[in-house]
C-alpha cells in the first residue's frame, strides 16, 4: 500500500519511465529467455547431427582398417603396412570417445559393445599382421578370419546405433520442434499481455492527468464566474497535475481571503466618514443652538409683529411693512424640519433681504432677477441663496463707488436648474477663489463684519450643496478681474418637492 | 466511497505493473515446466549406469517364455546392479545364437545366460568365454559336458510325471463320461527343443502311466515332432492332425506356447472343442483365457521369472564368490478350469 501510494507521488515523467523501463525490460528478460532457450534447442541439433556425423567417420575408418589388413595380407606391401598402422591409430583414436559405461541407455551400451569388440578386432588384425610377417600362413588365415568375422559385428552394431540415433534424432527433433512452438506461444501470449496492459497502464495515467485538469476547469469557471464558494479540488497525486490543483486550492483560498479583508477596510472607512459627517452635523446643530441661545428668535420675531403692528395703528405703512418683511426674514431662519425648501421660498427671502437692506442703505441695491416660473417648484437645500447675496453685498458692492447691481437669474440647461447671482462689485482673486472652492477654513479670510451676519458662510452653503446633491459640480464661482463684479453659478439638479 | 474508488483507479496502474511482471515470469516458468516434462516424456535424460553387464541369448527372444524370463532377470539384476540385455534382439534372426554367443564374447560382457542346445559348437562358445573369464549359465536345456558355471531350469523328469498325472486324471474323466475302454494320447514335441529334454520329459510321462498301469492299456500314447521355429509351419503341420486321415487323438499334450495356441485355435476351428482335449505348456493370457472357455483343459507352466532371477543369482555368486550353485530347480504350476481364476487379469504376473 505504502509503494502503491509512493508511484502515486510520483512525477508524471517518472511514472511514465517507470512503466516504459520495466515493460522494455520485461521484453528484454523474454527475449533473452528465447534466445537462450533457440541456443539451446540448436546445440542439442547440432549434438543430433555431430553424432551421427562421427558415427559415419567411425565406420568409414573401420573400412579403412579391414581393406588395409586386406591389402596388406594380399600384396604385403610396406605401403599398405604403413596405411594399415595409420587406419588403425586413427580408429583407435575414434573409438576412445566411445561410451565405456553399462547403462540402460541402449545407445550407450551399444557404443560400449562397439568399442569392445573394435579392442578384440584390433587385437585379430595386429596378430593377423604379426602372422603374415611371420609367414605363418595358418595362424594368419585364422585371425583374419576372426577379425573379418568380428568387422561384420562391428558393422552391425554401428548399423544399429546409427538407426537407434536416427530414431532418437527423430524424437529429439519433434520434441524440440514442440518446444519452440511452446516457446513461440507463450513468448507471443506473453507479449501481447504486455503491450495491452501497457496500453492500459498509459490510459489510465494520461485519465489521471486529464480528469482532474477537466474538474480543474470546470471549478475555474465557477471561480471565474463569481462563485468563490466552490468545494475545493480533491487531489489524490501529488505528481503535476496534483501540484496545480492544490496550488489553484490555495490560490481560491487567498482571493476569498483578500475580499474579507477589502470589505473590511471599506466598512471601516464608511463608518469613519458617517463619525466625521456626524460630528460635523453636531457642531453645526451646536453652532445653531449657540446662535438659538444669543438671541430667541421667536422673541425677536413676536417683538418684530408687535412693532409692525404698532406701526399699522399709527398709520406708519412703511415702518409697518419694513418691520414686517424683518420679521419674515426671522421666521424663515427660525423654521424647524425645513432642511429642504422649495425655490420659490428661497427667492422670497432673497427679495425680503435686498428689501431690508435696501431699506437700511437708503435703496443703494439695484436687484435684478430674471426667472424661469417653470422651476419655482424645484426643491432646494435651504439657506443657499441669502448667504450668497450676503456675500455679494459685503465684498461685492458695499465699498464701491458705482451704482451696486446684483442681479439673479434662475433657468434650466441640460436638465439642471441653473441659479447665477452676479454683481458688479469689485471681484474677487483667483486664489480666494480657489481656497473657497477647495471648502477650506475661511475664518482667516473673513472680516469682522461676516462675523456680524447671519452666521451662514459660502463654506457652508458649498459644503451643503456637495453633500445634498452628492456631487462636485454644483457651485461655480468667477470673476473677470478687479472691479469686474463675481458671478456665482448653482448647477442644481432638478429635485421637485413632494407633496 | 467515491473516494475510495478513486483511489483504487490510482493503484490500478501498479497493480497491472505487477500482473506484467507475474504473467512473463508464469510464461517462463510454464514453458520450462511444459519443455522439461516434454523432454521427460522422450526420456532422454533417463539413464541408469550399472556395475555389470549380463547378457540373455534365446533361441526366440520375442516368445512370451524368454519374455519373462528377461523381466525376472532385469528386475533382480535391478536390485544387484547389473543390466541384463536379451541380446541382440535388433539383429534378429541374422545370428544364431551361436554368433550371438560370439559377439558377446568379443564385446567382453560380465556374464552371458545361453540357451542350452543340442549343439557342439555352442558348447565351444561356452568354453571360449569361461576362458576369456566370462562366466556363462545355461537356462532351460543344460550343457552339462561344457565349463559353464551353473544351470537353471526344470527337473524335466519330474515335469514329464505331472505331465503323467495329468493325461491319467483327463484318460479318466473322458472313460468314464464317454465310456470309452481307452483314449489316443498325442505329445507334440519341437524340432528346436533339445532331443535330451525331449527324451527325459517323455520318458517322465511314459513311467507315471506306467505306474499307473494304464499306459497302452487305457491310454495310447504317440509322439509328434513338430517345427516350432514359427507359427506358420507348426500351424500347417498341426493342421494335418485335424484333417488327415489317422483318428483325431482324444488328448493332445503340447511342450511349449506355440504349440498350445495353435492346437487350441485348431480345436476351435474344426469344431473339437470338448472332443479333442488340450494339455497345454506355459501360462500365456490366451492359454488361461482358452483355460476358462475349457478350450484347453490344463497347462503346466514354469516359474519363467523366477528361472531369469536365479540365472542372475547365479551369475552374481559367481562373481562374487568364484564358484555357484551347480543346479537350480524352477517351479512349476498347474493351472485348470479349478484354478483359472485366480489367474485371470494377471497372467504373465504369476
Amino acid at each position: 500500500m505504502n509503494r502503491i501510494s509512493k508511484f502515486n507521488d510520483l512525477g508524471l515523467q517518472t511514472k511514465l519511465v517507470i512503466v516504459y523501463v520495466v515493460s522494455m525490460l520485461l521484453i528484454l528478460i523474454l527475449n533473452l529467455f528465447i534466445y537462450g532457450n533457440i541456443n539451446g534447442i540448436l546445440k542439442k541439433f547440432d549434438k543430433i547431427y555431430d553424432g551421427n556425423v562421427k558415427l559415419n567417420e567411425l565406420s568409414e575408418s573401420l573400412n579403412q582398417v579391414q581393406n588395409n589388413m586386406t591389402d596388406y595380407l594380399n600384396t604385403k606391401t610396406t605401403d599398405s603396412m604403413d596405411a594399415y598402422y595409420k587406419a588403425c591409430q586413427d580408429y583407435t583414436k575414434q573409438i576412445d570417445n566411445l561410451s565405456e559405461v553399462v547403462s540402460s541407455d541402449e545407445t550407450l551400451r551399444l557404443e560400449k559393445n562397439i568399442k569392445e569388440m573394435s579392442l578384440e578386432y584390433l587385437e585379430q588384425t595386429n596378430r593377423a599382421i604379426e602372422a603374415k610377417r611371420g609367414r605363418n600362413i595358418e595362424k594368419y588365415k585364422l585371425y583374419s578370419t576372426n577379425a573379418k568375422k568380428i568387422y561384420g559385428y562391428i558393422l552391425s552394431y554401428v548399423d544399429r546405433l546409427n538407426n537407434l540415433r536416427f530414431a532418437n534424432n527423430s524424437s529429439n527433433y519433434k520434441s524440440l520442434s514442440v518446444s519452440l512452438r511452446y516457446l513461440e506461444v507463450v513468448n507471443t501470449i506473453v507479449f501481447i499481455a504486455v503491450v495491452m496492459i501497457n496500453i492500459v497502464i498509459v490510459g489510465i495515467i494520461l485519465g489521471n492527468i486529464t480528469k482532474p485538469l477537466k474538474s480543474l476547469a470546470v471549478v475555474a469557471n465557477e471561480v471565474a464566474s463569481g462563485n468563490l464558494e466552490v468545494e475545493p479540488l480533491m487531489v489524490e497525486s501529488k505528481d503535476e497535475v496534483g501540484v496545480v490543483g492544490s496550488t489553484f486550492n490555495h490560490m481560491i483560498v487567498s482571493i476569498k481571503d483578500n475580499i474579507e479583508q477589502l470589505k473590511e477596510s471599506m466598512d471601516n472607512e464608511r463608518i469613519l466618514k458617517e463619525k466625521e459627517f456626524m460630528m460635523e452635523n453636531s457642531l453645526k446643530d451646536a453652532q445653531l443652538k449657540y446662535l438659538q441661545t444669543q438671541i430667541n428668535p421667536h422673541f425677536l420675531f413676536n417683538t418684530l409683529n408687535a412693532g409692525a403692528q404698532l406701526a399699522m395703528m399709527e398709520g406708519a405703512d412703511r415702518t409697518y411693512e419694513y418691520v414686517q418683511t424683518v420679521a419674515d426674514f426671522f421666521r424663515y431662519n427660525i423654521k424647524k424640519n425645513h432642511d429642504s425648501v422649495s425655490l420659490k421660498e428661497e427667492l422670497n427671502l432673497v427679495d425680503n433681504y435686498i428689501y431690508i437692506l435696501n431699506v437700511r442703505f437708503a435703496g443703494d441695491i439695484k436687484y435684478v432677477s430674471n426667472i424661469d416660473e417653470g422651476l419655482l417648484g424645484i426643491t432646494v437645500p435651504s439657506m443657499i441663496l441669502q448667504p450668497i447675496i450676503e456675500n455679494s453685498v459685503n465684498y461685492g458692492i458695499r465699498d464701491i463707488d458705482w451704482e451696486g447691481v446684483i442681479s439673479l437669474s434662475v433657468y434650466e440647461k441640460n436638465n439642471k436648474a441653473y441659479i447665477s447671482i452676479e454683481d458688479n462689485g469689485v471681484g474677487i482673486s483667483k486664489e480666494k477663489i480657489e481656497k473657497i472652492m477647495n471648502s477650506e477654513n475661511l475664518d482667516d479670510i473673513r472680516s469682522e463684519s461676516e462675523r456680524d451676519s447671519n452666521g451662514i458662510g459660502l463654506d457652508n452653503v458649498i459644503r451643503r450643496l456637495k453633500l445634498y446633491y452628492n456631487s462636485d459640480d454644483v457651485f461655480d464661482i468667477s470673476s473677470l478681474g478687479k472691479n469686474q463684479g463675481t458671478k456665482v453659478l448653482l448647477k442644481l439638479p432638478i429635485l421637485k418637492e413632494e407633496a | 466511497m467515491e473516494n475510495r474508488v478513486i483511489k483504487k483507479k490510482n493503484n490500478l496502474p501498479v497493480l497491472l505493473l505487477g500482473v506484467m511482471v507475474i504473467m512473463t515470469i508464469i510464461g517462463i516458468i510454464a514453458f520450462k515446466i511444459a519443455f522439461s516434462i516434454n523432454q521427460k516424456s522422450d526420456g532422454i535424460n533417463e539413464n541408469r549406469e550399472y556395475d555389470k553387464y549380463y547378457v540373455l541369448i534365446s533361441t526366440d527372444p520375442n516368445a512370451n517364455l524368454w519374455k519373462n524370463i528377461h523381466e525376472g532377470a532385469a528386475s533382480c539384476g535391478e536390485k544387484t546392479d547389473a543390466f541384463v540385455e536379451q541380446f541382440g534382439v535388433f539383429v534378429g534372426s541374422e545370428y544364431t545364437a551361436l554368433e550371438k554367443l560370439d559377439i558377446a564374447i568379443s564385446a567382453k560382457v560380465d556374464g552371458i545366460i545361453i540357451e542350452g542346445q543340442d549343439n557342439d559348437l555352442i558348447e565351444e562358445g561356452i568354453n571360449k568365454a569361461t576362458e576369456k573369464g566370462i562366466p556363462v549359465v545355461t537356462i532351460s536345456q543344460d550343457k552339462a559336458e561344457s565349463m559353464r558355471v551353473s544351470f537353471v531350469g526344470v527337473n524335466n523328469y519330474e515335469l514329464g510325471k505331472k505331465y503323467g498325472l495329468e493325461i491319467e486324471e483327463l484318460a479318466n474323466k473322458l472313460c468314464a463320461e464317454e465310456n470309452k475302454p481307452s483314449v489316443n494320447v498325442l505329445v507334440l514335441v519341437g524340432e528346436s527343443t533339445g532331443k535330451s529334454v525331449q527324451n527325459i520329459l517323455l520318458s517322465g510321462i511314459r513311467e507315471e502311466l506306467s505306474n499307473k498301469n494304464i499306459l497302452n492299456d487305457k491310454v495310447f500314447l504317440d509322439v509328434s515332432a513338430l517345427k516350432d521355429t514359427n507359427s506358420f509351419d507348426a500351424e500347417e503341420e498341426i493342421r494335418d492332425i485335424f484333417v488327415g486321415e489317422n483318428e483325431v487323438p482324444d488328448i493332445i499334450v503340447c511342450l511349449n506356447e506355440l504349440h498350445t495356441n495353435c492346437v487350441a485355435q485348431a480345436v476351435v476351428d474344426y469344431n473339437r472343442v470338448g472332443k479333442t482335449n488340450i494339455i497345454g505348456s506355459f501360462a500365456s493370457e490366451a492359454i488361461i483365457n482358452n483355460i476358462d472357455k475349457e478350450i484347453i483343459y490344463s497347462t503346466l507352466a514354469i516359474d519363467d521369472k523366477q528361472m531369469g532371477e536365479y540365472c542372475v543369482t547365479a551369475l552374481n555368486e559367481y562373481k562374487e564368490l568364484g564358484y555357484a550353485n551347480e543346479y537350480y530347480v524352477v517351479d512349476t504350476y498347474r493351472i485348470n478350469k479349478e484354478n483359472v481364476s485366480s489367474y485371470m487379469g494377471g497372467a504373465d504376473d504369476e
